[in-house]
């Protein structure tokens, strides 16, 4: 791979390079309007939602007293899920030297901030006083997990936006300085405030790289703390199916199967878009379908421990429980779940056929739905059973049925993070050109030729 | 459940009252004919008072008075015609049976009370009238004080100078709610009594209590207070005000608690703060050249 | 089967179910009024806290001397000084006259489905006998609901009782989720009689106005109690169930027969219990096991998957 050019292919080949990886930015294309604005649809339709919600009170959603979290927290533990992939590729591949992992880094992050931004609006729709949001900042109370969790967010946010950037840099400089009349002035001026006067010298890439090293450092706890303390919401209660000391390290496994399945999604659509054959290669879906097996089988560990230890015991909650999930009322969903999120990826993905873009793409999307219900059985099924039978009330506090406008407020979050996506998309390439070049062999002095002057 | 409960009373409304309103609640002829083994004097009634007043007020009201609480059918009134038309046997027997919303009182009060209860209610009978002598209530006068080392009431009882004697009087506590009984002394022929103060008994949170002494019902009320008198220990020691505690609110929640979250979340946020500077830094590293 | 025998039960639901129904207008047109229940000319019909209709003449009503809200949310936090607040459920007297949930319902301004006091109908096996047990917030000493508050909305004052701020709750339900004894209900729509009370000052001892999109649960009526008052299903129930009063004092009295007795006696007399002692809340609400039981359980079990 890094074999010595000649300045002249270099320059070519990071022509090449340039031309391939701006194309998003560059092209007029009404697809991309026409996707935007049919998302900009959903989403309006989400905040009417919304809007209704806060003016009638959450009694517009289907929950009541005793299933008093619904879709909402599960959709809220979903987008936790999925932004912990920027830990695992960004981060983790890249400290272990696994270099597949690198031209994927910034799908990953670009998939984590739009998740991770969207769980906090999530988290802000379940609120039945979203008015009085400030006073989490106000009265924080520091004992309470909810506090722990917006505290971690909000970090998780700050430092996958700061490993957004930081390699971004070098790139903004290269569109400020290669990008031609190809895009709007604005566009152009954003640029180049935002690439902080880069010129591409040795003590400019000593920062970066030095910034970079400490932020992948700095990612692993803030990350695995994320979904760890969004777990302990559920652990920290004494309730059947909850109560449970390996939620934490569940969650997380559960994450990363998620994660992965949203970024080769991410990867395919790309790649069939954008022509990117040549950076979301045949071998970078190979790998990950790789990954997703591996991460499923620790999944399928921790869901071993989750459901065997208690089904061994029957404790009487438990019991409840655990027979609604098997055979009961929730037995579709919870085995929809199960073999969609699990078993599935794991059996097919063991083979080459199935790991190859469009069968892995399919996979994915198939296993994010059902990481979406797995994590829709982990929050109502327990409450349909408290400690206490449920009396005295009309028949639909007793089971949880979500009503339309809640899904439609929870649809709103999958609309606007595709939204981010497109638009990140469509101002930054999608794989960090300088990173990439230089991975295939061009001068760093080459790329920056323009910069310097 | 409770649908299936309300059909069948509307059932039943439709159908008239006759089943319920028409169904008499007889006694047996042999349980009726029982005779009440108390004498009907005023000891009994007054024992029998009280039984009323503590199982029986809730649900039938005072006696001629007409004020049960609102139940179909309404729980009978004491003192009405119907009511006393039953013979003590009668009575008796219904007590130990109960129907509908009356419930057994076998097993709740003794068969005596049940029958201090029949003459309590007896009193309202027109027939009974003049049978019992109506005493006139009786005056006196209760003082108290408490001892020197606080472990006893000297209790003086008199009718203007006159000593009370061969008088019991009663000694309660005043709690939050109402008055705890803790026990009765009688009158010695001075009309003095001690009343020793009962090992453990409770006072409030600061170990002190009130005392309050009477007479029996028939005397006019009157009554003696001995104020503030410590019997216990004072309870120092409230767990729930306690600091350093996980579940309370933020001014008394547990250190180690605000030492990790402020220690971890600074410690992370300077180090954003470091990349911050070192962002900063990239601009003047390109103007340098 | 002896044919009289099931006659016999038969007239006695049939009874409990007249008896149900008789009770079933009167509280509506109670719960319904809410302490203003009627105003004509110059009198004024208002129901008191005893359960009696008073005419009073407008002229002679003057607005009773509130604290200031922020007045009332500070005090409110405190509790009251030396007292340790205790309840004992006498499960063998319970009949399930719901009357305490009525009375709680119409103090707390409470819509017909949101219970701080429950009458649950319960079987512990499925061969032993079915009772009622009343069940409320159990004000447990070590609160599993205001360890989990975000914002200091939940919290334990110093004389026992686990209250809420609905000035600052932000709705999260956290509360209800930690809690193992379902206590919590939350203001899922606007609260029943929003329009009349929105110009009212909240009492945070009360809970009132209820507040859409908080919580509300049982507060042992910390104003009644500031008042020198038993709570208001204390002394709503006809049946001597309820026991209320100061741990400190080792005293608790009955609602309905006034009668005051020794906590600690009550309990060892009576073999007294807290609900689900195994998760370590150290409920201040006490039940006695219902044994010897004054009237015989009426009802269908309900099945509780």
């Amino acid at each position: 791979m890094t074999q010595k050019l000649t300045p002249d292919e270099s320059r070519q080949k990071f022509d090449k390079i340039f031309a391939d990886l701006t194309r998003s930015l560059k092209i007029k294309d009404e697809l991309a309007r026409f996707w935007i604005f049919i998302l900009g649809m959903f989403l309006i339709v989400g905040l009417w939602g919304w809007i209704h919600q806060i003016n009638k009170g959450l009694g517009i959603t289907g929950m009541r007293d005793y299933v008093s979290w619904g879709m909402y927290i599960g959709n809220f533990v979903f987008f936790v899920a999925v932004s912990l992939i920027g830990l695992l590729i960004s981060s983790i591949l890249h400290l272990l030297h696994f270099d597949w992992g690198k031209p994927i880094s910034r799908v990953a992050e670009t998939v984590a901030i739009a998740a991770v931004a969207l769980a906090g609006l999530v988290i802000v729709m379940d609120m039945g006083r979203p008015d009085r949001f400030l006073n989490i900042f106000l009265h924080g109370r520091f004992a309470s997990p909810i506090v722990w969790d917006v505290t971690v967010i909000t970090t998780y946010v700050a430092i996958s936006t700061l490993l957004f950037y930081l390699p971004l840099i070098p790139d903004l400089a290269l569109l400020r300085d290669r990008l031609g009349d190809d895009v709007p002035k604005i566009q152009k001026k954003l640029y180049s405030v935002l690439s902080l006067g880069w010129k591409g010298n040795t003590r400019q890439f000593e920062i970066i790289t030095h910034a970079v090293r400490i932020m992948l450092v700095l990612i692993i706890p803030v990350g695995l703390s994320i979904h760890t303390v969004t777990s302990w919401l559920f652990a920290n209660t004494l309730r059947a199916g909850w109560d449970s000391t390996i939620f934490g390290p569940y969650f997380v496994s559960g994450a990363f199967v998620a994660g992965s399945a949203a970024v080769i999604l991410v990867m395919y659509v790309y790649r069939q878009r954008y022509d990117l054959e040549e950076y979301f290669t045949d071998k970078s879906f190979d790998w990950m379908g790789k990954m997703l097996v591996l991460m499923c089988l620790v999944y399928l560990y921790f869901n071993i421990n989750e459901y065997l230890v208690p089904a061994y015991k029957m404790r009487a909650a438990e019991g409840v429980h655990l027979r609604e999930l098997f055979t009961g009322r929730w037995s579709g969903l919870f085995w929809f779940a199960q073999i969609g999120g699990i078993f599935l990826p794991v059996i097919l993905l063991l083979f080459r056929y199935f790991r190859r873009p469009l069968p892995i793409t399919i996979i994915a999307f198939i296993t994010l739905v059902a990481s979406w219900f797995k994590r829709f059985i982990i929050v109502i099924p327990t409450l349909e059973h408290p400690h206490l039978p449920i009396q005295n009330v009309p028949e639909h506090f007793v089971h949880y049925t979500p009503t339309r406008p809640e899904i439609m407020i929870t649809l709103l979050p999958f609309f606007a993070s595709a939204i981010i996506i497109t638009m990140l998309a469509k101002l930054f390439p999608v794989v960090t050109m300088w990173e990439y070049a230089e991975h295939s062999g061009v001068d760093k002095k080459t790329m920056f030729e323009d910069s310097e002057k | 459940m409770k649908k299936k409960r309300l059909i069948i009373a509307l059932m039943f409304l439709s159908a008239g009252f006759s089943t319920i309103y028409g169904q008499e609640w007889v006694a047996p002829e042999s349980e009726a004919a029982v005779v009440n083994p108390l004498p009907f004097n005023n000891a009994t009634v007054r024992e029998g008072k009280a039984v009323y007043e503590k199982n029986c007020k809730s649900c039938h009201g005072d006696p001629g008075k007409n004020n049960p609480i609102v139940l179909t059918p309404p729980p009978p009134d004491m003192a009405s015609e119907k009511m006393l038309a039953n013979t003590d046997g009668s009575i008796f027997w219904k007590l130990n049976t109960g129907r509908g919303a009356m419930p057994t009182f076998k097993g709740t009060i003794t068969d005596d009370q049940m029958w201090q209860v029949i003459n309590f209610i007896r009193k309202f009978d027109p027939r009974n009238a003049g049978k019992l002598t109506e005493e006139a209530l009786k005056k006196g006068t209760l003082a108290a004080t408490i001892n020197s080392d606080s472990t006893s009431l000297d209790i003086t009882a008199d009718f203007q100078g006159a000593p009370l004697a061969g008088v019991p009087v009663f000694v309660q506590v005043k709690k939050a709610f109402g008055m705890l009984d803790i026990g009765k002394v009688v009158t010695d022929a001075n009309g003095k009594a001690i009343f020793r103060i009962p090992d453990g008994t409770a006072g409030n949170a600061e170990g002190k209590a009130d005392f309050v002494l009477t007479f029996g019902d028939e005397f006019e009320k009157t009554q003696a207070e001995v104020q503030g008198i410590k019997v216990a220990k004072p309870v120092t020691d409230n767990p729930l005000a306690r600091g350093n505690v996980l579940w309370s609110t933020n001014d008394r929640t547990s250190g180690w608690l605000l030492f990790a979250y402020f220690f971890v979340t600074g410690l992370v946020w300077l180090t954003i703060l470091y990349i911050v500077i070192q962002i900063t830094k990239i601009k003047k590293a390109g103007q340098k050249n | 089967m002896d044919n009289q025998n099931t006659r016999r039960n038969f007239l006695k639901t049939a009874g409990i179910a007249l008896g149900c129904l008789g009770l079933a207008v009167p509280e509506r047109v109670i719960g319904s009024g809410n302490k203003v229940l009627d105003a004509e000319g110059d009198t004024i019909t208002l129901l008191t806290p005893g359960g009696q209709l008073v005419k009073v003449e407008k002229s002679k009503l003057k607005p009773a001397e509130l604290p200031s809200l922020t007045e009332n949310q500070k005090r409110g936090r405190e509790g009251l000084p030396i007292r340790a607040w205790v309840m004992v459920i006498d499960l063998s007297k319970c009949r399930n006259a719901r009357k305490c949930m009525a009375a709680c319902q119409a103090h707390h301004q409470l819509r017909p489905e949101q219970h701080h006091m429950n009458t649950l109908q319960m079987q512990d096996a499925e061969h032993t006998a079915p009772y009622y047990m009343p069940k409320n917030c159990q004000h447990c000493d070590n609160p599993p609901c205001t360890k989990v508050c975000p914002v200091n909305a939940t919290f334990k004052r110093s004389d026992g009782i686990v209250l809420i701020d609905n000035e600052r709750c932000i709705g999260c339900r956290f509360c209800i989720a930690a809690c193992p004894y379902s206590a919590r209900v939350f203001n899922w729509f606007e609260p029943r009689d929003a329009e009349k009370y929105k110009d009212v000052v909240y009492d945070i001892e009360a809970n009132v106005p209820q507040k859409k999109g908080t919580i509300s649960k049982c507060l042992f009526s910390a104003d009644l109690l500031r008042a020198g008052k038993l709570p208001s299903c204390v002394s709503a129930c006809p049946n001597g169930v309820y026991w209320f009063g100061d741990q400190n004092e080792d005293a608790v009295t009955n609602g309905t027969t006034k009668e005051t007795t020794r906590f600690s006696k009550l309990l060892k007399d009576n073999a007294g219990y807290t609900l689900m002692e195994e998760l370590g809340t150290k409920p201040r609400v006490y039940y006695l096991p219902p044994k010897n039981r004054a009237f015989p359980f009426e009802g269908e079990m309900q099945k509780h998957e």
